[in-house]
Parts: structure tokens; C-alpha cells; sequence
């Protein structure tokens, strides 16, 4: 796939994506009370915004359909031997994290600590040293934090 | 409609979620009350840190904690955002053998008569009132109104011609729709969702009345006029400024410090906050911040309370609906 | 005046706000982290403080939050604040061209002069301008929020449906919520976490931190996306012919932090859009041109000096930050207003004095340590992204105790790579996310104010100053080009 389709298909995407949040809007202004205190009421925005989104969404899928159409050559490659798995890996990481401390109420310093060490292995080096290193990183770190935050601040985390 | 079954079903997926888990709320709400306070009692304010809800909570829980009245501190947590519906869901997470408090007011019971959140006063037990405080009716020192009538009067000769500062759906709104209800006047309004936005636009000239708390008036000193007071009695730091009930008007407003804990707290648990609560308030020290900010030092124990509120509550959903 | 001077060497209030500025400096140039939130962090803390000590600390963290924001802005294209969002428009590319620290030099000076001459705003005409500011009404707002909304639509780079795109999607994150104008709930479709909305702390932690997390985990370990301070920092005679420059970044930051409501990053954004318009060669910036670091720099330090006297002289604040900070007085039971000056002298003139000294010591400890703050990008990359996830996680958790702003941070974070990765540029969708909710209020309070009559508008005049500035904004790309157009067609040449 070029780099040309790439981007012309993302634009298609995003144009899908942005279409429906437009309908959503539409949705959601549907059930609003209807104007009251003035003129516009609670529905005005959403449904402005709504229909410029879908006109940006038009324009745009318009833009990347002519573009696939004629065969167009993207200006630059910029790409770098980027590895996207690491990104996923680090997103996941978050995700699993977040969910730990907010639904399975797992202890912070617990949960920071392997979080900092599954996402400093997920980028950099794996090796033991690096895995030591992290561990005690993550470890004085989340001690720090939720020191100050309990003792000082009275916030606890989860 | 939707949004009711919705909510049916979420309290039915939370009961069969609590009952299926062995060890949740509901166990540690069964332990014994001799030992509570076993751990810090956190304090929800769903409000910004500085407001005066919060520094209520933060002194009251210092004075409780030097004078040793529970054996435990109070921790005061902020959780600010969606109307309350932040510190109810907090306050939700939390145990129900009263670690875990909101302490709120009046404004809580706004959010429920518009339907805001997912939440009732069935969802709370009332542990008791610590005193409370009363607003004020301003209008520009330069306006032409000198006193409440001549208020009235202009706009009843000349209905909806002067501007009004108010948050819809915050107090400021309905404390003045329950005067214009009761008078039968009618003005406009500008959003103004906070004191100084309020205070900003009265000073502007971009409005002609705003509601202020006693506090909120005094602290600013110059430039309003305060034209009417909605406490019961006059304010010893106001003495010139009628009340409404006094003007013949049967309207009042007390916006009291309400201390809450989940409906399922266990009474004895609740009854040894309530005390604590009630020897903080009667303590010198807090009676003299109270009346240094215009605030009324008073204990009212929970059932009363709750009794107050739910008749507050009623008045304020016959304003509700005209909104909506 | 002089008193407050005095009672601000008293060695724990300078040590107060020594650590203030240090604290500040060190929390804004962490990506995630901001002023506001060090200072509703250390806010408790004050509790048991001597009021003019606790007023010192926070008002070092406030000024130096702001600045260091500059550091990861142009070392790592991460605005450290939002403040710096318009900093990382040349500081970075800057940084990109070897000249990080000439970036850094220019940035901390500008800082400093933008404070100073703030200072002399607010030391000599409070009180003056904050009356004058006072009689702004709805209208007056919401001209002024579209004037605002206008320079921005002018200053989105690359494809102009994507920078529209982009604003239009900001606008439309800020709709769930309370509608603020009747306060019912809207498009939270019966969720009760809705009701908050998306917080802008958590959204602007996960637009601009976390996506750009995930992006750099992405590609290879390089140093082309970090640029690393390594000589002293340069500054050069000739950099007076940036003293109008200067002069004009902070008179207009002064001047928009004065008005409540809109903060330091749309004071840098005004700056750095009127300067590139009066530019001979508007094209040069964003590409790391030194007069924008200048016009952003002096700008959104300055609007906190310009923020300070609505403050102190009527209790208004100028934003988030001293919302905050008047929380902070009233616990100490003093209530900002007319009266303050009276009533605790000490505490209004401290504050001005304070942030004076402040100023000047962050320019000391800026100026001193920047090479060494800067170490933070040298850290091993994935350590430091660990941390920095750690911190976004606790911060965005920390403000309301919720996780549900946890949650709004990951799912941004993924909306901005997801954004990026189409080009659709984050800048315009931030702040159309901050800008349409004042904008709406204000247009909805405007029309509730006059009945549903549009044309009250024309009873304010500074209303339509506003709105002509906003059309003027529109408008002179175009004249300017057609002049150009003009101009060549008459030597000849084709264009």
C-alpha cells in the first residue's frame, strides 16, 4: 500500500468517524428541552456543530475519494521504521493499569510498580538489569506519590 | 422514560453485583459498631477546595480530631463536578458504616428536584445540620431602588424590565423564583454560575439583582445595596435589612452545613458521628468562625433534618417543573 | 508598599517563595503536571501557614509554573502547561535546528520582561483597568471569545477543513455536561459520570501528553525528537531590537489575562497571531523564528501579572489557577475586594510584591538550572515515559478523586494519535474545547439579557469593537495578499 492510499484511506476513516459522531450529536439534541430562557436553547449548539462536522466529513471523503480516484502521490514518506506494536503495548499497558487501580482495586504502589516495569521494558532494553532498575524506580515512585498524597493531601488513589 | 429504566436496571446490575461478592459494603456495614471509627473517616465535599463547604468540613474535622471526640481524624476529600453526581458515586465506592461521608448542602437537593443525577434522598442518611447560613437580595449602590418595595413595585408596573443575575438551576435561581413566585413578579435573567461572576456583573451595570450569600454581601462592602434577607430573623451583622417573611412575603432560605452518610450506614455508627459532630459545633472556637462569617452555629439531629429537607425539596421541585 | 517589601525578606517568606518558584518551575516543565494543579495540590498545606507565607508559596508556584512550561515545550514539542501550547510553534523547530539553547535564552528572557512589565501594570493601574474591565456584560464576552475563536481559525496551519475539523470536534467534546446556561444535563444520554463532562485537565493531558507517550514509544530510539541543552545559554546586544516586540507580547498578555476567564495560553496565542499578522514575513513563523518564542514567552507570563489585578482588586479571578488562589485567601479567612488593601495591606501589597520576586527569581533559578531541569528529557526514554504516565494517571485522578477523569485521560490520549495520525492538528480542537462553552454561556446569557434582541449588540460599543477586530482578522490575510498581489502586478512580475 502506498503512502498515498494510506493517507487517503485514514482521511476516509476519520470522515466515517467524524459523521457519526455528527449523528450522535443530532441524537443526543433530539431529547433536549426546547429553548426557554432565550432563543437558542440547549439544542442550538449540538445541532450547529452536528451539521458542520458532517459538512467537513463530506469535504474531506470527497477530497480522499478524488484522490484514490486519480491515483495521486503523496508529497513526502516520512515513515521511519516506526513500530506501532510498541505504542499498542503502551496503551495496553495504561488501559490494564487504569483498570487495576479502578475496578480490581489493586494497591498503587503495587500496580504503579509493575506498570512502570511492563512500560519501560515495552520500550526500552529487556534484561535484568533494566528490569531491576525499573522495579525500583516504579517502587520509589509510588511510594513517593501516594506518601505525599495520603499524608499531605489526604488523597488516596483507588 | 429511557433514562428511567436505564436507571432501574443499573440498581438492579449494582444489587446483584454486591450481593454475588462476598466480601463488600454490605459485610463491613454488619461489623460491630464498638470499634468505629477504625480507620480515618473520609469527608466528600463535592465542591472545589476553598468554598465554604469545604473549610466547614476541614475545621470541624480538626476541632474533632484535638479534642479527641472520635478516635480516628476526618480526611476531607474533594470531588467537584457533575452537580454531585461525582461525590455520590464516590460516596457510593466507599463503605457504608460511615468511613465514608458527604457533607453537602441545600444545593444537593436542587440537583435532585432537576433530576440530575441518578440519585434521592432515599439514597442518604441524615446524620444532622451543623448550622448554616442566609442570602442576601442585592442591587447596585447607584441603583434607584432603595428599598424592597420600590423593587416590586417597578416591576410590577413594568413586568420583566430588570435583569436579575442567577446560575439557572443553582440556589440564586430559586431562592429568586420562590420570591418572584410568592410576590407575582417577573424578571429576566443573565447566567452568572458563580459569586464573583455574579458580583462582576452587578458591579458592571449588567444587572440589576443578584442573590449573595451574607457572607459573600459583607466581605464586599462596597457598591450593593442589600434590599431583603431570607433567613427567619434579621442578621445582628444586617440589622437594617428586613426580611421577606417581615415584608409579608413567605419565603425562606436556609442553606445549612448537612452532614450525610450512605442509606445503609448502621444508626449506632451514624449516632457516634452525630455526636461528635454536635460537641464540634457547640465549641467556642467554631461558634466564634460561624458568626465571624455570618454563619448560625445550630445542631439539628438527622431525622429532623432530613424531615426539613425532603419539605425543602418539595417546594423546590413546584419550581423545577418551570423550567423544564 | 515599601512594608510589604520588608516583609517579604523575612527569611521564611523569600524561603517560601523561593521554593514556590523552584516547585513551579519544576512541575510545569513536566508534561501533565500544571500550575493549577501544584497549587490545589499544596493548597492544604498552607492551612497551617502564616497567610503572607502561604500567599508567597503560591504565588512562586503560579509564576513559575508557568514558565518552566517552556523548557519540554521547545525540548520536546511537550507543552508543559498549556500555557506554552504556542511556545512549541518555534521553540521546538528551533530546537530541531541545533539552537535549543538560543530557544531556552530567548524564551526565559521574555518570560522575565512579560513579568515585569506586567508588574508595573499591576503595581501602578489596578485599580483603573479593573474598573474598566468590570463593565464588560455577556456581550462584551462573547465578542471578545469570537474575536479569539476568529484569530485562531487564522492561525490553523496546513489544511484549513482540517484546522476548521479540528475546532468544530474541540467544540463538540465540550457539549456533554451541564449545560451551564440552564443547568440541565445535556448529551450525557443517562450516564450520571457524564454529568461532569470531560474535564479540561484530564482532556488536555491525554491530547497532548499521553498521545505523544504512545507516539514516541512507537518509533525508534532517536535523538531527532529530543533536542538537548548542552552550551550556555546565548544572549546577544542585538537582542535589543526585540525590545517592541517584547513590549507588545507582554501589553497584550497584561491586557487579556486582565479578562476574566481566559488564561495564559490564549494570551500567548493573541501575541503570537497579531505579531506573525504585523510581520513582514509571516511565513517564517512556525518554523522557528525567534520572535515567535518571544511573542508566546512574554505574552502568557505577562497575562498573569494582568490576571493579578482583577484579583486582588475586586476578587475576581482571571482563571483556574486563581480561582484556586482565592480559595486559598478565604481559607485564611481574607476575602479579596476593594477591602483587601485596607483591611490586610499586608497581604495585597505582599501579593504584588511577591510576584515581582518571583520573577526575578525565576529568572535565576531558570537561567542557573535550565540545562539541568532539561536533564529530565536525558533520563533513559522509557524510564521517563513510565514516569510521566505514572504522574498523568495520579494528576488527572487527583483533581476530583475520580477515575472517570482517568478514563476521559486515556481515551483522549488515543483521540489525539488517532487525530495525528490523519494531520488533523491538536492546537485548534484544545482550544475550541476551552473557548465554545464561555462563547455559548455568553451568547445564550447576551440573548437572555435582551429578550431574544440581536441588535442590543449595538448599544456596545466595545461589543462591536470586538466584532470588527474578529471580521478584521478574517479580512486581512486577504486584503494583505490582494495588496501584495497588486504591489507585484506593478513591478511586473507574475505571480
Amino acid at each position: 500500500m502506498t503512502e498515498a492510499t494510506r493517507r487517503s484511506i485514514a482521511d476516509l476513516v476519520l470522515s466515517l468517524l467524524v459523521a457519526g459522531g455528527a449523528v450522535i450529536l443530532f441524537i443526543g439534541a433530539a431529547d433536549l428541552p426546547p429553548p426557554r430562557f432565550e432563543p437558542l436553547g440547549s439544542a442550538a449548539l449540538p445541532r450547529i456543530l452536528g451539521a458542520l462536522l458532517l459538512l467537513f466529513a463530506a469535504i474531506l471523503a470527497l477530497r480522499a475519494g478524488l484522490r484514490l480516484h486519480r491515483g495521486w502521490v503523496a508529497p513526502k514518506a516520512e515513515v521511519n521504521g516506526a513500530d506501532p506494536r510498541k505504542g499498542f503495548a503502551v496503551l495496553l499497558a495504561l488501559i490494564l493499569y487504569v483498570l487495576a487501580l479502578d475496578v480490581l482495586r489493586v494497591p498503587f504502589v503495587a500496580a504503579t510498580t509493575v506498570f512502570v516495569v511492563v512500560v519501560g521494558l515495552s520500550i526500552g532494553a529487556r534484561n535484568w538489569r533494566n528490569l531491576l532498575v525499573f522495579a525500583g524506580l516504579g517502587l520509589v515512585l509510588s511510594l513517593a506519590i501516594s506518601t505525599i498524597l495520603s499524608r499531605f493531601l489526604f488523597i488516596t488513589i483507588g | 422514560m429511557i433514562g428511567i429504566s436505564r436507571r432501574t436496571i443499573l440498581a438492579t446490575v449494582a444489587g446483584a453485583l454486591s450481593l454475588a461478592m462476598p466480601v463488600g459494603p454490605i459485610g463491613a456495614g454488619a461489623a460491630a459498631a464498638q470499634d468505629f471509627p477504625a480507620k480515618p473517616i473520609e469527608v466528600i465535599v463535592p465542591f472545589k477546595p476553598g468554598g465554604r463547604t469545604d473549610v466547614v468540613a476541614r475545621l470541624m474535622g480538626e476541632k474533632i480530631q484535638e479534642n479527641g471526640w472520635l478516635s480516628q481524624p476526618m480526611a476531607v476529600v474533594n470531588a467537584d463536578g457533575g452537580a454531585g453526581a461525582n461525590a455520590v458515586n464516590r460516596m457510593q465506592r466507599g463503605d457504608d458504616d460511615g468511613h465514608t461521608i458527604v457533607h453537602w448542602h441545600h444545593q444537593a437537593l436542587i440537583a435532585m428536584a432537576m433530576e440530575l443525577g441518578d440519585f434521592s434522598l432515599d439514597d442518604f442518611k441524615s446524620i444532622g445540620y451543623t448550622g448554616g447560613g442566609s442570602p442576601v437580595w442585592v442591587v447596585n449602590a447607584d441603583s434607584e431602588f432603595q428599598t424592597m418595595e420600590d423593587l416590586v413595585a417597578h416591576l410590577k408596573a413594568d413586568p420583566r424590565s430588570l435583569v436579575e443575575a442567577v446560575g439557572i438551576g443553582t440556589i440564586p435561581h430559586f431562592v429568586g423564583a420562590m420570591l418572584a413566585k410568592e410576590a407575582g413578579f417577573e424578571t429576566r435573567y443573565v447566567t452568572a454560575n458563580s459569586g464573583a461572576d455574579r458580583l462582576r456583573l452587578i458591579l458592571g451595570g449588567n444587572a440589576d439583582i443578584a442573590l449573595f450569600a451574607a457572607s459573600e454581601y459583607l466581605a464586599q462592602g462596597e457598591g450593593l445595596r442589600p434590599l431583603v434577607y431570607f433567613g427567619r430573623e434579621r442578621l445582628p451583622d444586617l440589622p437594617d435589612v428586613p426580611t421577606a417573611i417581615e415584608l409579608g412575603y413567605d419565603v425562606s432560605w436556609a442553606n445549612p452545613n448537612w452532614w450525610l452518610a450512605p442509606a445503609s450506614t448502621p444508626d449506632e455508627n451514624v449516632a457516634i458521628l452525630a455526636d461528635a459532630l454536635e460537641k464540634a459545633i457547640n465549641d467556642p472556637e467554631i461558634i466564634e468562625y460561624f458568626e465571624s462569617n455570618t454563619l448560625q452555629p445550630y445542631w439539628t439531629p438527622g431525622a429532623e433534618a432530613m424531615e426539613d429537607a425532603t419539605k425543602q425539596l418539595n417546594a423546590l421541585k413546584a419550581i423545577a417543573e418551570t423550567i423544564n | 508598599m515599601v512594608d510589604a517589601f520588608f516583609l517579604l525578606f523575612e527569611w521564611q517568606n523569600l524561603l517560601f517563595l523561593f521554593i514556590g518558584t523552584a516547585l513551579g518551575i519544576v512541575v510545569g516543565a513536566i508534561p501533565g503536571l500544571t500550575a493549577s494543579m501544584l497549587i490545589a495540590l499544596t493548597l492544604p498545606l498552607t492551612f497551617h501557614m502564616d497567610p503572607v507565607s502561604a500567599v508567597t508559596l503560591l504565588i512562586g508556584e503560579y509564576v513559575g509554573g508557568i514558565s518552566g512550561g517552556l523548557i519540554t515545550a521547545i525540548l520536546l514539542r511537550m507543552p508543559g502547561t498549556p500555557a506554552s501550547i504556542v511556545t512549541t510553534f518555534d521553540g521546538y523547530p528551533m530546537a530541531m535546528q541545533g539552537k535549543a539553547e538560543r530557544a531556552l535564552a530567548l524564551g526565559i528572557m521574555a518570560s522575565v520582561v512579560g513579568g515585569i512589565i506586567s508588574w508595573g501594570f499591576l503595581a501602578g493601574m489596578s485599580p483603573a483597568l479593573a474598573r474598566f474591565a468590570l463593565q464588560f456584560g455577556p456581550w462584551e464576552y462573547f465578542t471578545l471569545v469570537l474575536m479569539a475563536l476568529v484569530m485562531l481559525a487564522v492561525l490553523s496551519q496546513g489544511s484549513l477543513t482540517k484546522g476548521l475539523l479540528a475546532a468544530t470536534l474541540g467544540m463538540a467534546f465540550a457539549l456533554p455536561g451541564i449545560d451551564s446556561s440552564i443547568g440541565q444535563a445535556r448529551l450525557t444520554f443517562g450516564s450520571s459520570t457524564m454529568l461532569s463532562g470531560f474535564g479540561l485537565l484530564p482532556v488536555l493531558i491525554g491530547a497532548f501528553a499521553i498521545s505523544q507517550i504512545l507516539r514516541d514509544a512507537a518509533t525508534p530510539q532517536s535523538s531527532t525528537t529530543m533536542a538537548i541543552p548542552k552550551k550556555r545559554l546565548p544572549i546577544y546586544r542585538s537582542d535589543v531590537r526585540y525590545a517592541g516586540k517584547l513590549l507588545r507580547g507582554s501589553v497584550i498578555g497584561t491586557w487579556i489575562g486582565l479578562l476574566p476567564g481566559i488564561g495564559a495560553n490564549i494570551a500567548a496565542l493573541m501575541s503570537y497571531s497579531t505579531e506573525k499578522q504585523l510581520s513582514p514575513e509571516p511565513e517564517k513563523f512556525g518554523t522557528g523564528h525567534e520572535p515567535g518564542v518571544i511573542a508566546a514567552e512574554s505574552a502568557n507570563n505577562a497575562s498573569i501579572g494582568g490576571a493579578l489585578i482583577p484579583l486582588i482588586t475586586m476578587g475576581i479571578p482571571g482563571s483556574v489557577t486563581e480561582a484556586i488562589l482565592i480559595g486559598a485567601l478565604t481559607i485564611h479567612n481574607l476575602q479579596p475586594g476593594p477591602l483587601l488593601f485596607q483591611n490586610a495591606p499586608e497581604i495585597a501589597y505582599g501579593i504584588i510584591a511577591a510576584y515581582l520576586v518571583a520573577n526575578v527569581l525565576m529568572l535565576m533559578l531558570m537561567w542557573g538550572t535550565v540545562r539541568y531541569i532539561a536533564q529530565i528529557v536525558r533520563l533513559p526514554r522509557s524510564g521517563l515515559m513510565a514516569v510521566i504516565l505514572v504522574f498523568c494517571v495520579t494528576g488527572s485522578y487527583a483533581v476530583n478523586s475520580s477515575f472517570a477523569d482517568v478514563w476521559v485521560m486515556v481515551a483522549f490520549g488515543v483521540i489525539g494519535l488517532g487525530l495525528e495520525f490523519c494531520r488533523v492538528p491538536l492546537g485548534p480542537f484544545v482550544i475550541g474545547f476551552v473557548l465554545s462553552p464561555i462563547a455559548e454561556e455568553q451568547l445564550r446569557a447576551s440573548l437572555m439579557m435582551s429578550d431574544g434582541d440581536v441588535t442590543e449588540i449595538l448599544s456596545r460599543p466595545y461589543a462591536l469593537l470586538f466584532l470588527a477586530l474578529a471580521i478584521l482578522t478574517v479580512a486581512w490575510p486577504y486584503v494583505f495578499a490582494r495588496m501584495r498581489k497588486g504591489e507585484n502586478a506593478a513591478k511586473g512580475e507574475s505571480s
